[in-house]
């Protein structure tokens, strides 16, 4: 693992040095999880996913910067929604490599949609690096005002 | 990594319903970097999506190097956070520079796809050069 033979946090690396306390806490968060490979972005996945919910509607948010859209496929089947693609990070090929945490590679993530969600109205559109799903609910699911008349 | 874990220091994603969260001290996304050098610049490259170029800020100071940026994604109205491997709105990470080695006059960066890319050209005495060789 590169980490061990380059040991960034140590290193005399003349032109850069991190400081204060996000080294420090950087090195902490990952001092308890699964590895101390700093390929493993904060979550430890790629591309990260919010999911947020209104009473009309789902939200995913798919946060995949740098990848082009043609490299990048969202399907729905069978009530799971899989993002998959890949993002190919170096591009250089005369360069000495100091710190490679960004994802690079092929990546795949699959969500079980709730039955709630009518899959042939879900939309998606990307802007800044973040992919927006919107799952609309069905019509009979979503939550209706009933009207009280007086009598 | 549990969500235990990760709340530790992120930050659900919208706050703004909750009082409670709205008042926690917000922590600062990380973002993830490369950093490679070529012959005559320092390149890093810094995934943080959803910052639009307005919010971006490329900061050279005491020759310390800042990147930082607010995440803007639009959310609808009274939504709830279902799940979030992301926490925190603004992104923030410094590093500091070789004062000698790095022209702080000629930093160029650019925001693309969520992407930063920031190169930092090498002053003329740290350039590698190559020397021809006569026979």
């Amino acid at each position: 693992m590169w980490f061990d033979l380059m040991s960034p946090f140590e290193t005399d690396f003349p032109f850069f040095s991190e400081i204060g306390p996000f080294r420090s806490a950087l090195e902490s968060w990952f001092a308890d999880s699964f590895s101390r490979d700093l390929r493993a972005s904060p979550a430890g996945r790629f591309p990260l996913i919010n999911i947020g919910e209104t009473e009309q509607e789902f939200r995913v948010y798919v946060f995949a910067p740098g990848v082009d859209q043609k490299d990048l496929s969202v399907e729905v089947k069978d009530g799971l929604l899989t993002i998959s693609g890949k993002r190919v990070t170096t591009t250089e090929k005369e360069a000495t490599v100091y710190r490679q945490e960004r994802f690079n590679g092929e990546f795949l993530r699959t969500l079980s949609l709730p039955d709630s969600v009518d899959p042939e109205a879900i939309t998606a559109q990307a802007k800044n690096g973040v992919l927006t799903l919107i799952l609309p609910k069905k019509a009979a699911l979503q939550p209706r005002r009933v009207e009280v008349r007086a009598a | 990594m549990t969500s235990q874990q990760l709340s530790a220091h992120v930050k659900p994603l919208p706050a703004a319903q909750d009082p409670a969260q709205a008042t926690r001290r917000e922590p600062v996304i990380l973002p993830p970097v490369d950093i490679r050098e070529t012959a005559d610049a320092i390149l890093i490259e810094a995934d943080m999506p959803g910052v639009s170029p307005e919010s971006l800020k490329v900061e050279v100071a005491d020759s310390r190097l800042t990147l930082e940026g607010t995440l803007a994604i639009d959310l609808p109205e009274g939504m709830n956070s279902v799940d979030a491997d992301l926490r925190g709105s603004h992104y923030q990470r410094q590093f500091t520079l070789g004062q000698q080695s790095i022209d702080p006059e000629k930093i160029r960066a650019e925001l693309k796809n969520g992407v930063l890319r920031v190169s930092l050209q090498k002053r003329e005495s740290h350039r590698t050069r190559r020397i021809p060789i006569t026979s």
